[in-house]
């Protein structure tokens, strides 16, 4: 079983996008920037705003667009 | 400063888009920051803005480009785009180009990727190909990728996308021959039929081999088949990891390292404040000499040229007139190039993004978004680009409040008045001068933010929207590049010395030595005046006959009319009449007062505008410039609206009369309250 948490609070390096709940044109500006559902990201910077890595790319996201962005926290 | 104006004029007239004389129309699609502009400058030989970071150009632009002997073309540089169905208004303007929206479709479609980053890159060219036309594939950085021992496959990309690739470097010119003649081809060609999937199920993948084909199979059952974006991106990883013949994944952990200290909570916040500051006062120190050789050169000039000519009228115009205004303004020059210069390499350097991230939560806390970062920045060069940079803010509230704040900045065209003034409270004194610079250019960036704040809690109100932001690469800065933007606009400088400013000066002339002043009236004053002609030296009475005819002279009875309105805050007439014309453009003050304290007897050495307007007094024997003076005088430039074509594209940009007129207002009102406070503060002390 997978449980989320979102972008914000996720600790670690890397992990999983598992879904999103954002402003239509937030979600497709994030998509077009590689971060969409399943795409596995790096953080590279926490607190606000935040740094991920994602498909080749940096991008710089505020707190409260972090805060949409869940994250799959795979159970061991 | 009022140069811009034609820059922007240029800039609009020739982004029609319109093919002209029938040649083909080439459109630039790609990715912010791929080095399209670079590209199109390159063929084109203009000189488009570009810069390391995304979103550079706003606008479409147009340039002709010489394939061959035969063949010319129309090309169109656009602004970048991550999607073709993205919304934001910049990113739109490139979609209606592509997709021929509004007008034809173009004939063939130059889509940018980059060689350090195909991963990235590619995904756009997938949906440029989508569309089925024409498209040829350019493969920027190529020199950089292969100085970082990235090479590319470019006949597998090719093959794989169906589609002529040619590998190219915008920074060194490599590779552009064979663009160039690989574009005659497909243009002389019958359209290829480019068959690409749709990524959707109900649409089958197209025979051609290319896109859906690289995709092994275990990607291809990844949890997010039917999301475009997620399909294409996938697409693009396996595709960038197949034309990469070396298969060394390009080590950025040396960029991690740098990005950690700069964007660090604690670390950034110093570096940012260091390199601002140091950006700055090197504005200051590298100018120094080389401004002060070019005011002795001037004040030679003037003697040796009233040496030649016959005392009169037409000595005094060009000597006082053309030379004293002109030259007052030209003296500038050596600043305005190096700030230009040391404001593209900052931006190429690709530090701009980091600093974004470093003040996004304050800006954010006066009601600013991290986007509007780069405009402000750039408004220390001129608020004309800068309000116009603000299309990269998609939220309007946001928007607005950018541009109402942005004319706080220190523009280039108020140098010169802080460069006269720092002059005078300093002299000799380099360092307190570089520190008087600094605080101008604070008040207005603290200025900016309060009115941002003022204006969140009343005219605007909402929170500014949140930071997604690109972060570019770390990249050397093109020395060129910025040689050749600060000749630019140190050109533009100089040819508006030339005629804007040669016309004021020439009005200002007249206008404060017409009409004459009989001898039998100067008598007559002096007598009320109950002066004793007979007593005083010669060189006295040259300085009052001077200033009496000037107070006669038109400028003088305007001067007495606006005189009081600034007489609060503790300025003459001269400068009243030197504020009242800088409001057409801020530099013109100085030619203003350098016109109108170097008129009168004939100064024994070559005086400098500095050491004419230091010695200035009233008619009591007070000194004009006190250091109250001076400071008010500073605090009025750092805060007034003081720029026609300003006012001009913050209507366009608003799309209403009402915020020009809300600019201009509360900004006159914040200078002459703030120069208030400052005159009165500072006489109290002195
Ligand atoms: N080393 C290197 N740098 C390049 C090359 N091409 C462009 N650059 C740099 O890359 C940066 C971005 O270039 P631009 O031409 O502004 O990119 P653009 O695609 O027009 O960007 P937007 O207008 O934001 O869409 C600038 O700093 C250029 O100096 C290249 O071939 N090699
Ligand atoms: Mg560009």
């Amino acid at each position: 079983m997978n449980s989320e948490i979102t972008l914000n609070h996720f600790i670690g390096t890397s992990g999983e996008i598992a879904r999103m709940d954002l402003p239509e044109a937030c979600a497709i500006r994030l998509k077009s920037l590689g971060l969409f559902e399943g795409q596995k990201v790096q953080l590279s910077r926490a607190g606000n705003p935040m740094i991920v890595k994602a498909a080749g790319g940096k991008i710089a996201v505020a707190g409260d667009i972090a805060k949409g962005i869940y994250m799959r926290v795979a159970h061991s | 400063m009022s140069a811009s104006v034609d820059s922007a004029a240029s800039e609009s007239s020739d982004a029609s888009g319109k093919k002209s004389s029938g040649d083909k129309v080439v459109a630039m699609l790609g990715n912010p920051n791929v080095g399209k502009t670079s590209m199109f400058n390159r063929l084109t030989n203009l000189l488009a803005k570009t810069s390391n970071f995304p979103g550079t150009t706003i606008d479409r632009r147009v340039g002709r480009v010489e394939l061959n002997d035969r063949q010319s073309i129309s090309l169109v540089d656009l602004p970048g785009v991550y999607t073709l169905g993205a919304s934001s208004p910049e990113e739109k303007v490139a979609r209606d180009f592509v997709l021929g929206e509004n007008e034809e479709v173009p004939d063939a479609l130059l889509v940018v990727v980059d060689a350090t980053n195909l991963q990235r890159t590619l995904f756009v060219a997938r949906e440029a190909l989508q569309q089925g036309r024409p498209t040829i594939v350019a493969v920027n950085f190529i020199e950089s990728a292969r100085r970082r021992g990235l090479e590319i496959d470019l006949n597998t990309l090719g093959r794989k996308l169906g589609c002529p690739v040619v590998g190219v470097s915008a920074r060194t010119g490599e590779g552009f021959d064979r663009l160039k003649s690989q574009l005659a081809i497909l243009l002389a060609g019958p359209a290829l039929p480019l068959l690409i999937s749709s990524g959707s199920p109900e649409c089958p993948p197209t025979p051609a081999e290319n896109v859906l084909t690289v995709l092994t199979d275990d990607e291809s059952c990844g949890s997010c088949r039917v999301c475009p974006y997620a399909d294409g991106h996938q697409w693009a990883s396996a595709l960038a990891r197949e034309s990469i013949r070396d298969g060394s994944v390009v080590s950025d952990e040396t960029a991690d390292r740098v990005d950690y200290f700069l964007t660090n909570r604690f670390i950034g916040p110093v570096v940012f404040a260091a390199v601002m500051v140091l950006a700055f006062s090197l504005v200051f120190w590298f100018a120094q000499v080389p401004m002060e050789w070019m005011d002795s050169g001037f004040g030679m000039l003037a003697s040796f040229v009233s040496g030649l000519l016959p005392e009169g009228d037409f000595q005094s115009l060009v000597v006082d007139g053309i030379i004293g205004g002109v030259g007052g303004v030209m003296v500038f020059l050596p600043q305005i190039l190096i700030l230009f210069f040391m404001l593209a390499l900052l931006e190429d350097s690709g530090y701009l993004a980091r600093a974004v991230v470093v003040v996004d939560r304050w800006m954010r806390r006066v009601g600013l978004p991290g986007q509007a970062f780069v405009p402000l920045l750039a408004a220390h060069a001129c608020a004309i680009p800068a309000i116009m940079a603000t299309k990269v803010i998609e939220n309007r509230r946001d928007r607005l409040a950018a541009i109402m704040v942005i004319p706080l900045m220190t523009c280039s065209a108020r140098l010169p008045v802080y460069a006269i003034i720092a002059a005078m409270l300093f002299p000799g004194s380099p360092l307190s001068a570089a520190i008087l610079f600094a605080s101008a250019y604070l008040l207005g960036m603290v200025a900016a933010f309060v009115v941002a704040f003022l204006l969140k809690m009343t005219l605007l109100p909402g929170e500014a929207s949140h930071l997604i932001l690109d972060l570019p690469p770390y990249r050397t800065p093109s020395l060129r590049n910025a040689l050749r933007y600060a000749y630019e606009r140190g050109w533009m400088f100089l040819r508006d010395a030339g005629t804007v400013i040669l016309m004021i000066s020439i009005v200002i002339w007249a206008l404060s030595t017409y009409p004459k002043l009989s001898d039998e009236r100067f008598e007559e004053q002096m007598a009320s005046r109950s002066v004793a002609v007979e007593q005083i030296g010669e060189e006295e009475l040259d300085g009052l006959r001077a200033a009496a005819e000037q107070e006669h002279a038109i400028i003088g009875r305007l001067g007495r009319v606006v005189a009081p309105v600034f007489e609060p805050i503790g300025f003459d007439w001269k400068i009243s009449v030197g504020v009242m014309t800088s409001f057409a453009a801020r530099e013109v003050v100085v030619s203003t007062l350098s016109i109108l304290y170097g008129l009168g007897p004939e100064p024994e050495d070559e005086s400098t505008l500095k050491d004419r307007l230091s010695s200035a007094t009233y008619p009591d024997g007070t000194k004009v410039f006190t250091t109250a003076t001076c400071v008010s005088l500073l605090v009025f430039f750092v805060l007034a609206m003081q720029c026609l074509p300003t006012q001009a594209v913050t209507k366009k940009e608003t799309g209403s009369w009402k915020w020009a007129a809300f600019q201009f207002g509360y900004m006159t009102l914040l200078a002459y309250g703030a120069a208030f406070v400052a005159y009165h503060a500072v006489s109290a002390f002195t």
